[in-house]
Formats: C-alpha cells, structure tokens, sequence
C-alpha cells in the first residue's frame, strides 16, 4: 500500500519542470499541428501554399468524391479484419499458449512474434513484396513451382488479404506483450485452486484468464482500433493503395492527397474527418471502459 | 632568426590571404533520373562548373563556382516532394532537371523564373543548334521556364528471335519499321504476331506495357486519337467514343486476346525488365532508355540487344494510318530560391555543349536535343539513337498545363482505369467511374464528347 508522500517546495516544481520539455515537444508536434489543420481545411491550399479560404468547399466535396465509398468501406474491412483477427484475436491466442508452456519456450516464442515488429517497416515492406510478387521471381511462386503448383497472385487477386496478415503480423506483438504481462500477474494460486477443483486449462481460461485480463483486453481493443485508423506505412509500401484503390483506406488517402497531389486544403479535410472518427471512437471507448483503481491506494504529492 | 620568422609569417598570412580573396559561389542542383544511367544530368553540371572555373581562372578572375546537390534514382514521388518541400522551406536550391511536364505546374506556382533572357544571351552560342519543336514544351503562358536537356521516343520493342521462330526472314523483319511508318503494318497485325507466338509456345506473353502509372498510356490515347485536353480552354476532354476504344484495347490484352498478364498492373519493374530482357515477351512498350539501361543494369550488350529487339513506333490503329511515340523531354530549370540565377544559367548553358548532352545520350540511351549532337561520328553508329530519332517526327508531348504532371490525377486516373479493365472489370464500368471521378475532381472542367 502506497501512502501520503509529503515533499519539499523544490520538488513539488520539479515534475513540472521535467514535464515541460515534454509538453513542448507535444504542443509543437502534435497539438500546433492539429491547430493549424483546422483553418487549412477550409483553404484550396496547393502547390502555391496560399491561404486562399473556400469555407466548406473541401468538406462538401468529400461526399461528392466519387472514390470516398470505397475508401470508407476498405478502411473498415482493414480495422476490423486486422483487428479481430491479429491485433486481438491473434495477441489472446499467442499469449495464453505462451504462458502455458515454460517461460524457456513461451519467451522463444514471443520473441519470433516481436520480429516483425523490430524490422523497419521498409524492410518488412518490401519482404512482403518480393515473397507475394506475382510473377516467377516471387518467393511463394518459386517454391509453388518447385512443389509443382500453379502460380498464384494473391496480389491481384486477394490484395486486402495481404494488406490485413501485413499488417497483422506487425500488430499481433503489441498485444500479446501487454496480455502475457497480464497473464503473467495473475497469482498463479487462483489456477491451483482451480485444478484441485477439477477445472481444464479451457476452463481456467474462461473463468479466471480473460476475466482478469478483461481491462486490458478493452484496452488494447480500444488503442489498435484508433491505431489502425490512422496507420497506412505498409500499405503504402506493399501495394500503395493498389491495385486499382482496392486497399486504399482514409489515411492513405489523406496522406497521398496532400503529399502526391500536392492538395493540402483537401488533405486537411480529410484528416479532420479521420481525428473527428478516432475523438468519436476514442470517447466511445472511454465511457465503456471504466477502469477502476485496484486497490483504492492513491499517490498524492 | 627573428627576421626569417616575420618574413615566414608575413608569406603565410599572403598565402592565406589570396586563398581567402578566392571567392567560391556554389550553385545547387536537384535532379532525378530516376533511371541509374542518365547521372549525367548532374554530372554535366559539375564539368560545366569546371570549365567555366577555367576560363575564370584564366582571366584572373577571383570567382569559382562549385556545383553540389543530388542525382535522384529512387522514384518521382520522393524526387518531387524533396522540390517542392524543399523550395518551400526556402532551401537555397539553383537547379533543378526534370520533366517538362512539371513546368506549367511548377511555374504557376511560382517555382521557376522564366529563362528567356538567358536563352536569348546564349542563343548564339548554346541554344540556337536546339531542335526547335523542343522549345514548344519549355514554355508556359508564353515564356521559357526550361531549357532542353534530353528527349527521348518509346519504341515497341518486338522480339526479333521469335520473328525468325515464326519464320520471318532477315530482310522481312529488316523492312518491318518501314510498313510500320507507311501504316501498313497496323497494331492489330502487332497483336495478332503476339498471339501467335505465344500459342506457339514461342513466348510465355505476347504484350507488355509499363507496370505502373506513367506517361506512355497517353501514346494509346494517341494511337486511337484520342483528344484528352483541350490546353485553350484548359479543360478536360472526356471522348466517350474513343476512350470505349481504348479502355477495350487493354480489356482485350488480358481478357480476350489473353496476350498479357492480368498480373502485369504493380508488378515491380524489375520483373518486368527481367521477363522482357530474358525473351519471354513478344512486344514491349518501352522507352530508348530502356536500351542503356538493359545494357548497364541487365548485362546485354550492345550486339545481344540487336539481335533481340527491333525497335518499332507504336503501330497506327488503321491501315495507311500515322504510327506514334512520345517523348517527355527532361530540361534545365532555375528555381525562385536562386540567389545567383545569371551563374545558375551559364552553369546551364555549358553543360548543354553538345559534347556533354551527347555524353548523356550515349550512357543512357536518350535522344540529342541539339543539331550539333547529332554531327558526332559516335550518332550514326548508335543503333537505337537513330532509331529513336527517326521515331520523332511522329511524336507528341505531354500537354504543358497545370494539369498534368508526373504523378498527377489524371495520370493516375486512366491507369486506375486500365488497370481495372485488365482485371476483368467491365469496360462500361471503368469508363463511368473514371468519368465520374474526373467530374468529381474538376468540378465544371470536363467536356463530355458523345
């Protein structure tokens, strides 16, 4: 238990002063950008960088976009699939049987899981495309016709699939640490009590693993979610939103509106759009996720 | 003693002096290949640097110029973010060598100064030798904002060895450019030898155009006639008739004639170079750069690429038609951050001498801009130099207009297009999503033809 810690005037300051460095780092990078995306969106910024306001014009022509329903519908087919399947599901399935098995083995293998995520994403990038290249010189293509099978170009024809395990594979870890972590916290006598009760290891998972972990289930449910929102690296490496904007999503988009085409009013449109989606399901998530103090303990300085 | 030590010290700080009384200017240059063998472009700029420091030494003068910067080989994107971020940001760039397309966007922005006045100061010396239809795609709204570097002409490259598989004789593939520049020898005839080959076995494909999107698709647009901007009334044309014709041609090249592969849109050029290089393909739509680039990167020599491609114009649609090509002239440009723009342009000015472009030309398989380049001996014995520049009377440019671009919308807009008919989309439907995307994004700017 944590008590009431009584400091000096000096080191009451001293966090703040510590904490300003941060703060400014943030509120130049993050929230003086925010600020001036806002009257950028309401301007036909282009090449020229002039401020030239067009009040709604951007915004009105969102809808109007004819390529905007399929890039709402990719990006939802990309959040939920990745997210259900690896950032979630994937991360529960590797981090249960990793803490079931020895510490030697389960740490062996969680480390397999991190390496992706440790390559730089160019790297991983272009691994993902030379193995899926659809011609012979592909990896899969070359150990297909080894095996005496047809060629396939899961690129052309399944390229949302390659996009989601990309993606997957890289956001897997992230979860499956934070829940072996959790796991791993969980006192191991609720299990030996739950054996001497006659309870399987499906059993156990069920009534004491996930209900325990439950918070940070919802949390990592909440931030790969807000994460995926805005991710595109890999799709940008791996297909560039091809073929045909078959995996372009909204950030994508976004970023190739503004930094291709050069068309910084629309780009901020868009961007708007996308912190407006991620406030909304940020908010959403946080009125569902009532995390309580465990222990009632505070720390007051 | 004491006086050696003053007189050492006196000659050292005069040495010191006179290396400091040297005044070095350095000029700033940005250019982009991408191709790895046209480094040229930058370093043309460098020998130019040289020689205008000799002559200034030689006069006396106590000023040198010293040329740094890059030679870009990674892609267009990145290239043309770096300028644009990197003008904007007020990054002392002098030079920038690109493609004319980018000019009237470029200039309109307020990127480039216009160069008149320094084509006019050279003229005599330099620009007067410059092939004169080049001049047409430096300009924009009435002045020069580039001048010529190199231009190039995209060539169908046929496959010479499964000519002769399909018992063609060598006088008979000899004379196939001429039928091809009399139209009697027609992109179907050019098909219908890519199907046939590639029934036989003799190929694995019988047509390959580029991967990704590009410039060259407007050659199609050509072929078939189609108009696509009107530059007066810098609107877009949107010729429902013709762009049928096209859109059906690729449909046809994956879905029914089945001559390329439906994989071909985003494969990466490397397989492409690869398949093309190694035989497996019958005709490929490529560029005369390809040629020193097969050579340099894919290990062919000279005499091997002979034996295996003929270079041919893109047939014409109808017998007795015009054959076509384009070419995408890359050129000198002076940027608005320029704080020595009169040095920038002599820096230019020598490094388009002719024995220098024609150096280019030579590693990289690009075309002379210049009269005076095409008087070296080393011209007329480069085979796909003079193929190319036979090629040029039947070429066109790129429209100079804000609107186009390397990578702009609607380049990307009729590759999407084409892209989606060669994966088995409908053609009806990739034309209307293409007209309403279009519409979508130049609201009030898209002439409907019926």
């Amino acid at each position: 238990m944590v008590g009431k810690i009584k400091l000096r005037p000096f080191n009451k300051v001293l966090p703040w002063i510590l904490l300003l460095a941060l703060m400014i780092l943030v509120s130049m990078f993050y929230i003086l950008p925010i600020i001036i995306t806002i009257p950028l969106s309401f301007t036909n910024m282009g090449l020229s960088f002039k401020w030239t306001f067009v009040g709604l014009e951007n915004f009105r022509n969102i809808p109007r976009d004819p390529i905007i329903p399929q890039i709402i519908s990719n990006t939802f087919v990309y959040v939920f699939f990745t997210l259900i399947v690896f950032n979630f599901g994937m991360a529960v399935l590797l981090s249960l049987l990793t803490t079931s098995i020895s510490d030697r083995w389960g740490g062996f293998f969680r480390t397999l899981w991190m390496l992706p995520r440790i390559t730089p994403s160019v790297v991983y990038g272009l691994l993902w495309l030379w193995i899926f290249d659809p011609g012979r010189n592909g990896l899969l293509n070359i150990i297909l016709s080894i095996l005496g099978m047809p060629s396939q170009d899961i690129f052309h024809h399944n390229p949302m699939l390659l996009i989601v395990f990309a993606n997957g594979f890289v956001g897997a870890s992230m979860g499956m640490m934070v829940f072996s972590a959790a796991i791993k916290a969980i006192p191991i006598e609720y299990y030996r009590a739950a054996m001497v009760d006659g309870a399987g290891w499906f059993t156990m998972v069920r009534k004491i693993t996930l209900p325990l972990i439950r918070w940070h289930l919802l949390f990592i449910t909440a931030y790969e979610t807000l994460s995926l929102f805005t991710s595109y690296q890999y799709i940008l490496i791996i297909t560039n939103g091809g073929p045909v904007n078959r995996t372009n999503v909204w950030a994508l988009y976004t970023y190739q509106t503004a930094f291709s085409d050069f068309k910084f009013g629309y780009g901020a449109a868009l961007s708007l759009v996308l912190v407006g989606v991620g406030v909304i399901a940020g908010l959403l998530y946080i009125r569902n996720i009532h995390v309580e103090s465990t222990s009632g303990n505070t720390l007051e300085i | 003693m004491r006086k050696f030590l003053i007189v050492t010290l006196l000659l050292g700080v005069l040495l010191v002096g006179s290396a400091f009384a040297i005044k070095t200017i350095t000029i700033t240059a940005w250019t982009i290949g991408p191709d790895i063998p046209s480094v040229n472009r930058f370093d043309n700029l460098t020998v130019a640097a040289s020689r205008l420091n000799l002559m200034l030494e030689t006069v006396g003068s106590d000023i040198r110029v010293k040329v740094k910067g890059f030679f870009d080989t990674v892609n267009w994107g990145d290239y043309l973010k770096k300028v644009v971020f990197g003008l904007q940001s007020g990054q002392p760039v002098d030079i920038l060598c690109t493609g004319h397309d980018l000019i009237a966007g470029w200039a309109k922005a307020g990127y480039l100064i216009p160069m008149d006045k320094y084509v006019k100061e050279y003229w005599g010396s330099t620009y007067s030798s410059i092939i004169p239809s080049l001049w047409k795609a430096m300009k924009y709204n009435g002045k020069i904002y580039a001048v010529p570097q190199d231009t190039e002409a995209r060539p169908v490259f046929v496959n010479k060895v499964t000519l002769r598989k399909l018992g063609w004789t060598e006088s008979q593939i000899n004379a196939l450019p001429q039928r091809v520049y009399d139209g009697q020898f027609t992109l179907s005839d050019l098909i219908q030898l890519g199907k046939k080959a590639q029934s036989k076995g003799y190929v694995d494909w019988g047509f390959y155009h580029r991967p990704v999107v590009g410039v060259d698709f407007f050659e199609i647009l050509n072929d078939y006639g189609v108009k696509f901007y009107d530059s007066q009334q810098q609107k877009f044309i949107f010729d429902k008739v013709g762009m049928k014709k096209v859109l059906t041609f690729f449909y046809d090249l994956t879905n029914v004639w089945k001559i390329t592969p439906t994989t071909l849109t985003g494969s990466p050029w490397n397989s492409i170079h690869k398949e093309v290089t190694s035989g497996k393909v019958f005709a490929f739509m490529g560029g005369t750069w390809n040629w020193a680039e097969w050579q340099k990167v894919w290990h062919k020599t000279n005499k091997e690429l002979k034996n295996m491609f003929l270079p041919i114009p893109l047939p014409a649609v109808e017998k007795g038609g015009r054959p076509v090509t384009l070419s995408h002239p890359f050129a000198y440009m002076i940027t608005k951050n320029s704080k020595h723009p009169a040095i920038a342009a002599l820096v230019i000015a020598l490094a388009t001498a002719p024995d220098l472009n024609f150096k280019h030309d030579l590693a990289s398989g690009h075309l002379p801009v210049a009269y005076t380049e095409m008087g070296y001996p080393e011209y007329t014995k480069n085979y796909i130099m003079v193929q190319g520049t036979k090629m040029l009377p039947f070429t066109s440019f790129v429209p100079n207009s804000p609107d186009f671009g390397y990578t702009t919308q609607y380049n990307a807009i009729l590759f999407n297009a084409i892209s989606a008919v060669e994966s088995g989309e409908s053609v009806t439907s990739a034309e209307n999503q293409m007209l309403a995307r279009l519409q979508g994004l130049y609201p009030g700017r898209v002439i409907v033809k019926k």
